[in-house]
C-alpha cells in the first residue's frame, strides 16, 4: 500500500509530509503572538514570534521551507517526531493522498540546499517535495 | 593518444566537446523544478524516467563563470544509478580525434576545475573546449568545492 502523505502548498512549492507524523492541522486563527502567551508558556530567551497551542503544549510556528517565504498563511501543520513537536505555517493543506513511490533526492544536490528534502513524489502530474522530518525538526531546534 | 569519439555542444558563448560515451542521453526540457533554498550551480531537479529525479547544474557556474541563457536541452551524464544533467543551448556533431597535435592547452577564462578541462581542439573552425565531464561531476570533488565556497562566503 502506498504511503499516505499530507500535501501542502508552501509558497511556490508543493510539499508532502508523512501522514503518520501529522498530529494536528489548525487554522491560522489559532496563532498567538509572543506577547499574548500565558506567563511561562515560552521558554526563556525564545525569539519565536508566533505560537500555537496544541494538545496541551505551546509550540513555536516555524517556516516549513527555511529560506523561502510562505506567502499567504492559512493553516498550521503540527508535526510530531519522537518526543518533539513543531508547528509549521503553510499556505494551504491540499489533502491526504497516497501518491506514488518516492524518488530519492539526488546526493549531488544535497550540498546546494539547506532545506531537508528527502525525495520527490509525483501527484497530479507534478512533483511534490517530501521533507525529511527528523532533519527539519533538528534544524529547527538548532535555530 | 588513442582515438576518441567526441560530441560537441554549446553553452552560452562557449563550445565544448566531451567523450561521446560520457553522454547517456539528451532530453528536451519544459521546466526544471527549482529546489527551495537552492544555491548555484544547482539549477534544480528534473523528473527522469518516471521514477527518479536528477539534479541539473549550470555547467558554466561549475567552471567559474555565469551566463543567463539557459538552454532547452539537458545533457544527462554520470552513472546509471546517479545521473546528473546540465543545460545546453544546442548540440553539435560527433567527431573523431586521435592526434595529439590537435589539442592545445586551454588558456581561457574558465576555471580548470579539478582538471575537468583537458585542452582545446583547434581544428574545428574555432575553439572547442575539451571537457572531462566525469571529473567535473565527481561527487567528492563537488562536495569539497561547496565546502570551500561556504568557507569563503560570509
Amino acid at each position: 500500500m502506498a504511503d499516505r502523505v499530507v500535501i501542502v502548498r508552501a509558497g511556490d512549492y508543493l510539499v508532502s509530509l508523512p501522514f503518520n507524523h501529522i498530529d494536528e492541522i489548525l487554522g491560522a486563527d489559532r496563532i498567538e503572538s509572543m506577547q499574548d502567551l500565558p506567563e511561562g508558556a515560552a521558554p526563556e530567551g525564545s525569539t519565536d514570534r508566533h505560537w500555537v497551542f496544541s494538545r496541551g503544549t505551546w509550540l513555536p510556528v516555524g517556516n516549513l521551507l527555511p529560506g523561502t517565504g510562505v506567502s499567504d498563511i492559512s493553516q498550521i501543520v503540527v508535526v510530531r517526531w519522537g518526543n518533539e513537536g513543531r508547528a509549521y505555517a503553510v499556505d494551504q493543506v491540499l489533502g491526504i493522498e497516497a501518491p506514488g513511490e518516492m524518488a530519492a533526492f539526488p546526493d549531488r544536490a544535497y550540498p546546494y540546499t539547506d532545506v531537508p528534502v528527502a525525495g520527490v513524489r509525483f501527484w497530479k502530474n507534478g512533483p511534490v517535495l517530501e521533507l525529511d522530518l527528523s532533519r527539519l525538526i533538528s534544524l529547527d531546534l538548532k535555530g | 593518444m588513442p582515438e576518441r569519439r567526441l560530441i560537441s555542444f554549446t553553452v552560452g558563448s562557449y563550445r565544448f566537446a566531451v567523450p561521446i560515451e560520457a553522454v547517456r542521453e539528451v532530453v528536451t526540457v519544459a521546466s526544471i523544478v527549482p529546489v527551495p533554498g537552492g544555491r548555484r550551480p544547482l539549477e534544480g531537479i528534473l523528473p527522469y524516467r518516471g521514477n527518479m529525479v536528477l539534479p541539473v547544474f549550470s555547467l558554466l557556474d561549475l567552471l567559474g563563470t555565469r551566463h543567463d541563457e539557459p538552454g532547452k536541452l539537458v545533457v544527462i551524464t554520470g552513472p546509471e544509478a546517479d545521473p546528473v544533467g546540465f543545460r545546453v543551448r544546442n548540440m553539435g556533431g560527433v567527431m573523431i580525434t586521435g592526434d595529439n597535435n590537435e589539442i592545445a592547452p586551454y588558456e581561457g577564462e574558465l576555471s580548470l576545475s579539478g582538471g575537468a578541462i583537458s585542452g582545446v581542439l583547434k581544428k574545428t573552425g574555432g575553439e572547442l573546449i575539451l571537457l572531462e565531464i566525469d571529473r567535473l561531476f565527481d561527487l567528492g570533488t563537488m562536495v569539497e568545492k561547496q565546502k570551500d565556497h561556504q568557507a569563503v562566503t560570509p
